[in-house]
């Protein structure tokens, strides 16, 4: 016997802190999670153990958290549990790679193409084509199976999907003739069980495998009812060659197991389609760089990953870079961005002794900081951890299959046993004579009936369009809380800056005590434009924009954190904080009033002089995107809640809130406190979060819905399920008529699934349906899903698949 | 300090006018350029000393465009 590998040898956890300190935390991947029913299944199961307090698992993500009472539990013996209920458990930390998931697709669609040829060859021996339904059929369910195989080779060019495709045709029209020979009827049913039995335990096998884990979970899955019917197909063809009547149809049986899987192959493949398209969109939008420190060591300057940093080292930083790790300023003075790690708009003026937070970006000086903190402790490993924590705890969303499927699924084992029972009785009570036969041909047929094989294909469908029509718009919906859940939420949270504004500053108001405000522009920009302060580009927009000129400047002097004397051919102009005027001598007065009133309303103010004299104020602060204020009416008039969340302080949130008329603000919030927020919102209504930045990330994961701009930090983008490539706020109401469109489409497709099947099934519970009806059933249904999920847009769903198997690097796009 | 008014010709589209931006931006001088294709317009804002508007307009008419100075204040 082979020695079996256990958890202890191999750590497949990771540890997070827990909320108590008498408690221990672990997160590990799950394998294996086949249905959103799943997600409740471990739940109770590991909830069950003792000394386990917390269980969280996310079906999106295959993730669990796990919070135990070390004493009691070891984490070895929990993920055992996790096992014995047949799900793999993977290392947490091991990121998932870009070929594995092309090798998947690339299985899956060879498993459907075996799959639907033998589908072919069962409906070409099976088909009798006498009359005019009997030919039309099985030449309808042929041309469609045909149809996918063109589909699947599509990818693969347009002359090896053309070719393949006829190839198959030709196969199937090849076994016409053989039909005469008289060996024929006897040989047929031989066949259709031999393709049968590869199909269901061969090429099938992962289904089966999947069908028995999620019974032993004690779940009714899609899974477990596609099993249901092969089987009953299987069945009944035994029961024809026991029985062996010519006009039993024995082949008939086993063909309808062939189709059922031939369909369940092709729905997971659609689903592994709509998967991987959209992993593959969200990696382009990631900078993919490995970050790097320009780290001074022995008075070289090495180029280093972050990982190897460590604590007191010097590192460089240069102007326009992303400062790669929290420090503390040594030598330089810059002005540094932190909007998208503090929501500050305004840059900050960092010089020697002050702190700086790794993802802020450095403005124009050079910085030479020592490092303070790396992994673990920094910033941003606490805002990653963050949303880990967020992505268990984030509120799972069943999935409307599932919810069907756990109604359904009983409900067609009780009809199909009540069919044989009655038929049993009936025979019984009317000839004295139970007919088994009979009995067992009407029990077996409802479970034939009974599994609805478009289900599969209705929700990746209905999502193909969503994505379709959303991706039009700018909008990337990735996850199935964007089709699913963004329509249920009632409460909508915003981020202020870089999401409801630009992000960056702009000047907002001019006052001249002397003269003209273009001449106050011009003075200012002229000596601005020389300076590398940070609202020097701003000052410049505003001159250039109202068409001042500045005069020529002969020399300057920038006084870092204060401001700028410059001579110009119009004399000596100073540009700075009104303090740094007035300790030039310079009389304010005139202007105090006004610049404690611009204060106050969040503005930052700077005072241009010349020649001794106060020439005007201007003020700067961060401007609203120009479609915010409709977006957020519109919002409003859909019904939704709005919520301001933001770092910056309150006077600048509750001005912005009062501008674009939200609801609820809430100011001042510490990075770490959004995602808390977030769950207490999320006690009372289904949460959407709108934001771009690092301290937004936790809470987009945990919202019910987390919504990204395009331009935003990776970290935002990776941890939401909609992204707004475009960065206009328009597109939030769009993209919840495109959540409430699809879901439509997918109730729609989910009922014309069942509908065939449901009126079916009393059909064949009186016995008198063959199966060949069954396989009719299916081929209507899956057309009828076609055509309603596509209807007017058959390229959106080609786009599709052609969009995926290709490598990144080819279509990398950026929107920065 | 110069702001340059110049009409541009044979832009296609907007994207013409991006590019024409961009690339003005990054020569050392200029502080804000700005094109607009519905109006064919250029308005440069750039420093005499660092920059020569007539560098600037054969970079356009290097790009394939026709550069037509109109005024300069």
């Amino acid at each position: 016997m082979s020695h079996a590998i256990t958890t202890e040898e191999l750590k497949l956890w990771s540890d997070e802190p827990a909320t108590r300190p008498d408690r221990a935390r672990i997160r590990a991947r799950i394998g294996g999670l086949h249905c959103s029913l799943c997600t409740g299944t471990i739940e109770r199961a590991l909830g069950r153990r003792p000394g386990v307090d917390k269980v969280a698992v996310s079906l999106t993500h295959e993730q669990a958290l796990i919070e135990y009472d070390p004493k009691v539990a070891r984490p070895e013996e929990l993920l055992h549990t996790l096992r014995d209920i047949g799900y793999a458990v993977s290392d947490p930390r091991k990121v998932r790679p870009f070929e594995e998931e092309e090798q998947d697709l690339v299985r899956e669609g060879r498993r459907f193409l075996v799959a639907t040829a033998f589908s072919l060859i069962a409906i070409a021996l099976i088909a009798h084509p006498t009359g005019v339904a009997a030919t039309l059929l099985p030449a309808a369910v042929i041309a469609s199976l045909l149809a996918f195989i063109f589909l699947v080779l599509r990818s693969r060019g347009l002359g090896v999907a053309i070719g393949g495709t006829l190839l198959l045709a030709a196969i199937a029209a090849s076994l016409v003739p053989l039909r005469d020979q008289s060996w024929f009827p006897t040989a047929t049913p031989w066949i259709v069980a031999g393709m049968a039995l590869i199909l269901v335990f061969g090429i099938g096998n992962h289904i089966l495998r999947m069908a028995y884990q999620a019974l032993r979970r004690g779940i009714l899955n899609q899974h477990v009812l596609l099993e249901i019917g092969a089987f009953a197909g299987i069945a009944g063809g035994v029961v024809g060659f026991i029985i062996g009547r010519s006009d039993y149809p024995t082949a008939a049986f086993f063909a309808v197991s062939v189709m059922v899987v031939t369909y369940h192959i092709f729905s997971e493949w659609l689903s592994l389609i709509v998967k991987t398209r959209s992993s593959q969109a969200v990696k382009r939008l990631l900078d993919l760089q490995p970050d790097t420190a320009r780290v001074v060591r022995d008075n070289q300057e090495l180029e280093l990953p972050i990982e190897q940093v460590a604590v007191n080292d010097l590192v460089h930083i240069r102007p326009g870079e992303r400062i790669p790790v929290d420090g503390k300023v040594m030598r330089g003075h810059s002005a540094v961005d932190q909007s998208l790690v503090t929501g500050e708009p305004i840059p900050v003026e960092k010089s020697e002794g002050d702190s700086v937070i790794g993802g802020a970006i450095n403005g124009t000086g050079m910085l030479l900081i020592k490092v303070s903190a790396v992994g673990e402790g920094s910033f941003l490993n606490k805002v990653i951890r963050e949303v880990e924590d967020a992505r268990a705890l984030k509120p799972g969303i069943l999935h409307l299959v599932d919810r069907v499927l756990r109604v359904y699924t009983p409900t067609v084992l009780i009809v199909a046993t009540l069919a044989a029972v009655a038929w049993l009785i009936g025979t019984w009570l009317v000839t004295g004579q139970m007919d088994a036969e009979r009995a067992v041909f009407a029990g077996l047929s409802v479970l034939v009936m009974g599994y609805p094989c478009a289900v599969g294909i209705s929700a990746p469908l209905s999502i193909v369009r969503g994505a379709g029509e959303a991706a039009e718009q700018g909008i990337l919906m990735r996850t199935g809380e964007a089709f699913q859940g963004y329509r249920l939420v009632t409460t909508i949270v915003l981020d202020k800056t870089g999401t409801l504004t630009e992000g960056r500053p702009a000047v907002r108001e001019i006052e001249a005590v002397e003269g003209m405000d273009e001449e106050l522009l011009a003075a200012a920009a002229a000596a601005e434009a020389s300076s590398e302060h940070p609202l020097a580009q701003a000052v410049i927009d505003a001159a250039f924009e109202r068409g001042a000129t500045p005069p020529q400047v002969r020399s300057f002097e920038a006084i870092p954190g204060k401001g700028v004397v410059a001579q110009t051919e119009r004399g000596e102009i100073l540009v700075g904080s009104p303090a740094f005027l007035a300790g030039r001598g310079i009389d304010l007065t005139s202007v105090d009033g006004r610049i404690a009133r611009l204060e106050e309303a969040g503005r930052t103010v700077i005072a241009v002089g010349r020649a001794r004299r106060i020439l005007g104020i201007i003020a700067l602060g961060d401007t609203l995107r120009a479609d915010a204020k409709d977006a957020v009416a519109a919002l409003r008039k859909a019904g939704l809640r709005t919520v301001l969340l933001t770092g910056d302080n309150e006077r600048a949130a509750r001005h912005i809130a009062t501008e674009v008329g939200i609801d609820e603000v809430h100011a001042g919030v510490l990075p770490g406190g959004k995602a808390n927020i977030i769950r207490q919102l999320q006690r009372n209504a289904r949460v959407a979060m709108v934001g771009d930045g690092i301290n937004d990330a936790p809470s987009l994961m945990q919202a019910d819905v987390g919504i990204a701009m395009g331009a935003g930090t990776d970290i935002a983008i990776e941890s939401a399920d909609i992204i707004i490539l475009s960065n206009r706020m328009a597109a939030l109401p769009i993209a919840r008529e495109i959540s409430r469109r699809s879901y439509r489409k997918m109730l729609q497709n989910v009922t014309l699934a069942f509908l065939f099947n449901g009126i079916g099934i009393p059909a064949a519970a009186t016995g008198l349906v063959y199966p060949v009806w069954a396989m009719t059933a299916m081929a209507v249904s899956v057309t009828a899903i076609f055509f309603n999920s596509l209807w007017g847009r058959p390229r959106l769903f080609i786009d599709a698949i052609l969009s995926v198997g290709r490598p990144v690097g080819d279509a990398k796009v950026r929107t920065t | 300090m110069k702001t340059l008014s110049w009409m541009i010709e044979g832009m296609h589209c907007a994207g013409c006018a991006r590019t024409i931006e961009a690339r003005l931006a990054r020569e050392p001088g200029v502080q804000r350029a700005e094109v607009a294709f519905s109006t064919r317009s250029a308005r440069i804002l750039l420093d005499p000393n660092i920059a020569a508007p007539e560098a600037l307009a054969s970079l356009i008419e290097r790009a394939g465009y026709r550069v037509i100075v109109e005024q300069q204040t």
